[in-house]
């Protein structure tokens, strides 16, 4: 019996002493991480924290320099698979989209993982700021800055995917049954007008936003981007004009019919967008604006960009190949010479048109002034040199250790610092242009010519062309013939975006919206190649690669993955 | 001594008419092993165990050869056995020769064991370390294996892992790399990763002096680690220290130097080469080619080495050989009132790259490890001992200031004539791609160091509890382990320059000399407390019923930098009974758990326990007699273990900072903070029900041994996060308790041996068989069968089933292809699995091997006079190798990167019949190298692992100069490999850019006086 006491006390004694170490007095939990409590916190009268998690909202607002296939360091454009350009570096995954490798598995920029994480946390954050104690009004804007992201990302989803599962005020669980379909395309632009119309006057003024705060919100990008959703609504392939013979699937990617009252609607968003007052065209001088807008940050022409840090990092990726240190330089995108020849010359008459004053000699000389601020040619000034894209040239030597050079005897300009004169590159502001001012009036250009108010349509593009330096001429219609028709003038209106807009993410969308892509981006991209013979130059142009375009390629395929776990999701046709 | 003779003989009754039998549930087992009565008359054995200078040797094994009963001498040496007359005992202890003893009727004089010296290890029957505590062989249920320090010290490597290949039956070694101090290799017990446990402590250090282990064991089934409860799921490695005996002093000492040589690397193309097909393949692609003709014949003469450049880099920075250097010093002895083992180790081993003089400072990879060890046991009185054990290390590392890694990536991305290493005016080379000097990266980027120390301090106190109950103990146990690991870097950056192609005296720059920058950094931090209190209770009852209890209670406290505590926390027991040392039953059981679990960190308890039966059938009356079988044992085990993977805190859903936002016209930063992965507050441990079942014996008075076992485990709740994991709910998935594997297999070892005194030899073969299937994955929805991950081994490898390569355009035509690819000849043929005339997801199905691995060794050992040779052969079978990326496909990192010698042989027309690779291209090409089959290589091979001669002079010789020993010795590490032809000499352990696992050719010389 003693042996069971004894046992039996040195059993206890174990316990105890197991027990008593677990009660001491310590952390048990990491005290230092911050859960939902404290990210919205009553106490917290400032809303610090809270709006620590709306600046991360802020990151997924879309950005577009070097992104496609940004993974392993610098990406392209995603304009290189427009036919504005080609990747300089071969058997880059951006050329997919024009070599027909676009499968289910294969597509660059799914955008559809990052807009669903962009949507649940702008959900977290407008369904919990309510419990912080901060002014109300700075709770509206902040609501209302959350709700924007969130209906840009559905945005953003919808030009590639048509009608995509809207969630709402939804947040997610693991429990939820996540089988869930798609809504229509109707649905879905209808959701993205109506947010739009519901924060718009819940957001900030321009005037009131201070340039410590700048790149917040402002109304205008709500207005902006209801009139960039209402006019891909009533553009071709949407209106009705779907390939889809499923009407389920026709349903998801766009309207069922036609109609052609859509195109009032923007018109009706572009002039509502006007009434805001504050945008315009910078009143400087000609020429300059152009390339200052988009390395100046604050800019009455910007309605929303997506701020980054001052950097060198385009000039270093974009520049011309001939620089060393620390102005060395990859020269990733080579514009094609069809997007060159679509400048017109300073006329505003297209290159071929008679009296255009152009000249295949000296190709580069009287052209659009934008065309200097777009592209690097040969002999553009850039870093108190000249560039140099002939045969043999130092920014296209041909030799095996520079084995990426420009394919198209082009390199692209836009964006990077005003460096002509310079020795080497400083930081320079590359904010990634979301909306401008120049687009809101090419939409409304567009929307007016369609509905048949063709003069109406020439003002506007008037007012991009004097801006841009081209020639107000004898009739003072900058390049516009007297009497245009509107067959003519939606050409005039489409070349025009084409320029204004190069390598802003438009293009790719806009040849898809106008069903033009099977055109355009089917057939041979051109460079050209300039042999220098006894300091005479000489331009042949010549094929580079052939573009292939399928019309399943109007609509981007659901990611497979997602299809596999969300059996709900109806692919797109052709998928 | 006289042996006493009982007064009456002893009769063994059936155990189950036996009216003292307490135990009725046992009773249903015994009723189906027992045997019928046998009558012998039985006396008990008294002797001692002598060392040659007639110290007692406490722990020896006395196993009674025809009955089968075993025991343990006394720490005075003494032992009492049962035995008849004319019945051979063998005795056993570490380190000696067995000695034979047959019982007669005379005096019995004490038995005087001879050192062993020869270092062929024949048959051991020391006792089975178990978690915890040890047990003789023949009581031993769980499935378990061993290696011996004479076997351990024959391989000349710095960790003691890489001594376990091919030695023991379901061990998987595998070795990543075998860089200076890095060349340990991977555990892989059954498929699972297992804890290392150093004298009855979880530890996970492998890296001490090899000469101060006495055994490793691994405990592969639920009996073995049950007791480690939440720790047990993966099996275990039982590391045993040596420990001093009651022996006169024996001082050793060791020095070894060793040549290492690396194993196969990939072969780089000449810059010829290299130009020629890149021009094939930008030809390939429709781009006209980028090295001229005179290019070509530049790189073909080496006229102008700096314009046209051919160099190989791996010859360049890298020497052909490097050494390895090592010196050992330890001592043991003791008497009754204290024992010792105390060691000093040195090793230096070197890296393979090239140095410079005009450097003050080592460039080169190196490794020195200090290591001392002092094991001292202290008899405070008969009844209370102590223990001290400590090991402290002192590791440093050296490195090129670039690092080791970026270097040996750099040397499989950079092309042969991508830059000259040296201008004309003596600077660095480069080019805009190649900024980075491999070169300048290896002398000239300073270098950097790591110093590791740590203390591991392991100390006990045991009292024996004989007056309360004669066998009961009880033993406290506390360990501490305290490690650090700083990072200093004194490393620079440097320029390169690149000569202009039209003026070769001017140079463009990139990047800057820069001067070296010094810091330091603390890169690991770990300490941690181990507090164990465990009472165990060991009798046998009449001989006949012998009970074996423990129960622990244990604490561990690990901190790793600033992390809060992990805690592992509770007890464990074991209960063991036999009858007579023929029916064997063992329950095992861990209950504990740590604080990482809601709410609070909250300490989540599992109970784990596990049973095990054994019979050992050479002592039932129809084996006795058998002049065939010496041993037989059949036993099994099943039972269920944990593992605790909750990770930090993963259970509290954080919000964390994120990616910098930016505001104002001044761009600046803002602090982020977003929700993190959700969290899973309903995590649990991990858990594993396993099922042991084995046999093994001897026959033939012992010679041939032999074990076969079988193994059916089943993981579940495994942390995974589900195969229907939607982006749709806008944040990374939790893990989740919801996988679930089987892994079962067969494991059979052989052997014969044979000794007599001055002549022995051994072999014996192991071999082993993994199998494992995905039972529960989540799984997505899945068109057809084979593209069905569920059923299938765990990690299959998927994708599409190549069919060759596209011969002619005529082969094309009507063939399935890649959607959205159109192929050439000499692209690679995929088969259309759904036959819906594209290839595409629904034609991804397994690859690679689907086979269960297999893997197996050999030992062959034999010794005869001053002579030992011993050699262990390994290999594996069912392994293939998916070769892939910029180490084997040409041209990739976007088209700058390198090609190899089997590049060569790709498709072109006319060597269409032959080709092994498809035609060339520049960077990606979707078809051809999408996941396929066509890049599986077979990674089976075989190694000679290991093999060694030694000479020990003749007593004769060194007698006079009070010399105990002297061994001369000469061994090899990775001495010859068979692989398959398909890796072009690359190795089958290490194919891409890691550090190249070492060949070794070391010699020694070893002292003991």
């Amino acid at each position: 019996m003693k042996k069971y006491i004894f046992i039996s006390t040195i059993v206890f004694v174990m316990v105890s002493v197991i027990s008593f170490t677990s009660c001491r007095k310590v952390e048990r939990e990491p005290k230092d991480w911050f859960g939902a409590n404290l990210v919205f916190d009553s106490l917290d009268r400032n809303g610090i924290v809270a709006g620590f998690n709306l600046n991360d909202i802020y990151n997924y607002l879309p950005g577009g320099f070097n992104r496609i296939n940004n993974s392993a360091g610098a990406g392209d454009f995603l304009d290189a698979a427009s036919g504005d350009a080609v990747p300089s570096r071969t058997n880059a995954p951006v050329e997919y989209y024009t070599n027909g490798r676009i499968n289910v598995l294969n597509n660059p920029d799914p955008y559809w993982a990052n807009s669903y994480y962009g949507i649940r946390k702008s959900t977290i954050f407008i369904n919990n700021i309510g419990v912080v104690p901060i002014d109300s009004l700075t709770k509206r804007y902040w609501k209302a800055e959350a709700r924007f992201i969130r209906t840009m990302l559905y945005f953003e989803l919808l030009k590639r995917y048509g009608g995509i599962p809207l969630l709402g005020e939804t947040i997610l669980t693991t429990t939820d049954d996540l089988q869930i379909p798609r809504n229509t395309f109707a649905q879905c632009v209808d959701y993205i007008v109506s947010e739009c119309n519901a924060v718009k006057d819940s957001l900030r003024k321009e005037s009131d936003i201070t340039d410590a705060i700048w790149g917040r919100i402002p109304r205008g990008a709500a207005v902006a981007l209801k009139c960039r959703v209402l006019l891909y609504a009533a553009s071709p392939l949407f209106n009705g004009g779907g390939f889809e013979t499923d009407a389920t699937k026709k349903a998801l990617t766009g309207y069922l019919t036609a109609d052609a009252s859509r195109w009032q609607k923007v018109i009706d968003a572009a002039d509502e967008f006007k009434l805001l007052g504050y945008y315009g065209f910078n009143p400087t001088s000609v020429g300059t604006t152009f390339a200052g807008l988009f390395v100046t940050k604050r800019n009455i022409e910007v309605i929303l960009q997506k701020q980054s840090a001052n950097s060198t990092t385009l000039e270093n990726t974009q520049a011309p190949v001939g620089y060393g240190a620390p102005a060395a330089s990859q020269g990733l995108t080579s514009p094609t010479q069809n997007f060159v020849d679509a400048f017109p010359t300073v006329t505003g008459l297209g290159i071929s048109e008679p009296g255009s004053g152009y000249n295949a000699a000296t190709p580069y000389t009287n052209r659009d002034p934008r065309l200097a601020v777009t592209v690097f040619y040969n002999g553009l000034k850039w870093l108190n040199d000249t560039t140099r894209t002939y045969e043999g040239g130092k920014d296209k030597p041909n030799i095996s250790t520079v084995p990426v050079q420009t394919r198209t005897g082009y390199y692209l300009r836009k964006f990077l610092g005003n460096y002509p004169s310079g020795t080497t590159y400083s930081s320079t502001s590359h904010n990634y242009i979301i909306f401008r001012y120049a687009e809101i009036i090419l939409n409304q250009a567009e929307a007016l010519n369609e509905v048949g108010r063709v003069e109406d349509a020439v003002t506007q593009i008037k007012l991009i062309r004097a801006r841009a330096g081209i020639t107000a001429g004898a009739t003072s219609r900058y390049g516009i013939k007297v009497g245009i028709n509107q067959a003519e003038m939606r050409e005039i209106i489409r070349n025009e975006r084409r320029i204004e807009l190069a390598f802003e993410e438009h293009r790719f969308w806009d040849i898809r919206r106008w069903k033009i892509a099977d055109q355009v981006l089917n057939g041979p991209l051109n460079g050209v190649k300039i042999v220098r013979t006894n300091f005479v130059l000489t331009y042949t142009p010549f094929v580079v690669t052939n573009a292939v375009f399928q019309n399943r390629l109007y609509h981007m395929p659901l990611p497979y993955d997602e299809t596999t776990k969300n059996l709900a999701l109806i692919q797109n046709e052709g998928w | 001594m006289k042996i006493s003779l009982p007064k009456k003989a002893l009769t063994f009754p059936c155990p189950c008419r036996s009216e003292k039998f307490k135990l009725p549930w046992l009773l249903a087992l015994l009723l189906m092993v027992c045997g019928p009565a046998f009558g012998q008359t039985l006396k008990t054995f008294k002797s001692k165990v002598l060392s040659p200078i007639k110290f007692p040797v406490g722990g020896a094994s006395v196993q009674n050869l025809k009955r089968g009963a075993s025991i343990y001498s006394a720490a005075d040496g003494s032992f009492t056995i049962q035995a008849a007359t004319g019945d051979s005992l063998m005795v056993t202890a570490m380190g000696y020769n067995a000695a034979y003893q047959v019982v007669s009727e005379t005096e019995q004089p004490n038995i005087v064991l001879s050192v062993n010296d020869a270092i062929v290890q024949v048959q051991s029957v020391a006792p089975v370390q178990r978690m915890y505590t040890s047990v003789p062989p023949s009581l031993n249920v769980a499935s378990t294996g061993a290696v011996y320090n004479a076997d351990i010290n024959k391989t000349p490597t710095v960790t003691f892992r890489n001594t376990l290949a091919g030695r023991l039956a379901g061990l998987y070694m595998f070795q990543g790399g075998g860089g200076p101090g890095g060349d340990g290799a991977s555990f892989n017990l059954r498929g699972q990763a297992p804890v290392v446990v150093v004298d009855g402590v979880v530890a996970n250090i492998t890296q001490f002096d090899l000469e101060e282990i006495e055994s490793i064991t691994v405990l592969k089934d639920a009996v073995g680690t049950a007791m480690l409860g939440v720790r047990g799921s993966g099996g275990a490695i039982v590391v045993t220290t040596r420990k001093g005996k009651v022996d006169k002093q024996v001082v050793s000492f060791t020095a070894q130097t060793a040549t290492q040589k690396s194993m196969g690397f990939p072969q780089t193309l000449g810059a010829y080469d290299y130009a020629t097909l890149y021009n094939e393949a930008l030809k390939n692609d429709g781009i006209a080619p980028l090295y001229s003709a005179a290019d070509l014949e530049g790189y073909k003469n080496h006229t102008d080495p700096v314009k046209y450049p051919d160099v190989n880099w791996r010859d360049l920075v890298t020497n052909k050989s490097s050494s390895l250097r090592r010196y050992t010093l330890s001592a043991t002895g003791g008497n009754k009132f204290a024992r010792y083992f105390v060691a000093m180790e040195h090793l230096n081993q070197d890296g393979f790259f090239k140095t410079v003089d005009s450097n003050s400072y080592n460039t080169n990879n190196n490794y020195k490890s200090y290591l001392i060890r002092s094991n001292v046991d202290v008899s405070i009185t008969p009844k209370l001992s102590t223990g001290i054990y400590l090991l402290g290390r002192i590791l440093n590392g050296n490195e090129p200031g670039a690092t080791t890694g970026t270097i040996l990536s750099n040397l499989l991305n950079t092309p042969n004539n991508a830059y000259s290493p040296i201008n004309a005016n003596g600077t660095f080379g480069g080019t805009q791609q190649f900024q980075n000097n491999i070169l300048a990266q290896t002398i000239g980027s300073g270098y950097r160091q790591n110093y590791k120390r740590d203390m591991l301090v392991n100390i006990y106190l045991k009292r024996t509890l004989d007056e309360i109950a004669p066998g009961l103990w009880i033993q406290v146990k506390a360990a501490y382990n305290a490690s650090l690991s700083e990072n200093v870097t004194r490393n620079k950056t440097f320029a390169v320059y690149q000569p202009s192609a039209t003026t070769p005296t001017t140079y463009t720059m990139y990047g800057t000399n820069g001067t070296q920058a010094n810091g330091n950094a603390i890169e690991n931090q770990t300490r941690s407390d181990y507090e164990e209190l465990s009472i165990g209770y060991d009798r046998t009852f009449n001989q006949k019923h012998g009970f074996n209890a423990l129960v622990i209670a244990n604490r561990d406290n690990a901190v790793s930098n600033s992390d809060l505590p992990y805690t592992i926390s509770g007890g464990a027991a074991r209960v063991a009974y036999n009858y007579k040392g023929k029916y064997v039953i063992e329950a095992t059981a861990g209950m504990n758990g740590s604080n990482r679990y809601p709410n609070n960190g909250a300490t989540k308890m599992g109970f784990f326990p596990a049973v095990g039966l054994g019979w050992n059938l050479e002592q039932e009356s129809f084996l006795q007699k058998s002049k065939v079988v010496s041993r037989l044992k059949i036993f099994g085990s099943y039972g269920r273990t944990g593992n605790d993977n909750a990770g930090y805190f993963t259970y509290i859903q954080r919000f964390f900072d994120a990616s910098t936002a930016y505001f104002g016209t001044g761009a600046s930063g803002n602090t982020t903070i977003t929700e993190q992965p959700l969290a899973d507050s309903n995590i649990t441990f991990e858990k594993a029900i396993k099922m042991n079942l084995g046999i093994n014996g001897a026959l033939l008075n012992n010679h041939l041994s032999f074990g076969v076992e079988y193994f059916r485990n089943k993981y579940y709740d495994l942390r995974m996060q589900r195969g229907r994991n939607s982006a749709m709910l806008g944040n990374d998935w939790p893990d989740e308790n919801i996988g679930q594997n089987r892994y079962s297999g067969w494991e059979g070892t052989i052997g014969w041996q044979k000794s007599n005194s001055r002549f022995q030899y051994y072999i014996s073969a192991n071999i082993s068989l993994l199998k494992s299937e995905v039972l529960f994955v989540d799984e997505v929805f899945r068109q057809y069968d084979w593209m069905k991950r569920t059923g299938k081994q765990v990690g299959q490898l998927f994708g599409y089933v190549a069919d060759g390569l596209f011969q002619s355009q005529a082969d094309i035509t009507g063939k399935a292809t890649l959607d959205g690819y159109t192929p050439q000849p000499g692209d690679i043929k995929y088969k259309d699995l759904n036959s819906d005339g594209i290839i595409n997801q629904f034609d991804i199905a397994p690859i690679g091997n689907t086979k269960p691995l297999i893997h197996y060794g050999l030992t062959v050992g034999t010794s005869y006079r001053g002579f030992d040779v011993s050699a262990l052969l390994q290999g594996v079978q069912n392994r293939f190798i998916y070769l892939s990326g910029g180490s084997y496909w040409a041209f990739q990192n976007g088209g700058f990167g390198q090609a190899y010698k089997e590049n060569l042989n790709r498709w072109t027309p006319e060597t269409a019949a032959t080709a092994t690779y498809p035609r060339l291209n520049v960077g990606v090409n979707n078809n051809n190298q999408a996941t396929s089959s066509y890049w599986i290589k077979s990674g089976n091979y075989f190694r000679l692992k290991n093999a060694e001669i030694g000479y020990s002079l003749p007593a004769s010789l060194i007698g006079r100069i009070k010399v105990q020993t002297i061994r001369i010795f000469i061994n090899g590490y990775n001495l010859l490999t068979k692989a398959s032809s398909s890796l072009q000499g690359r190795d089958p352990e290490v194919f891409g850019n890691s550090y190249p696992v070492q060949k070794l050719y070391n010699f020694g010389i070893n002292i003991k006086f």
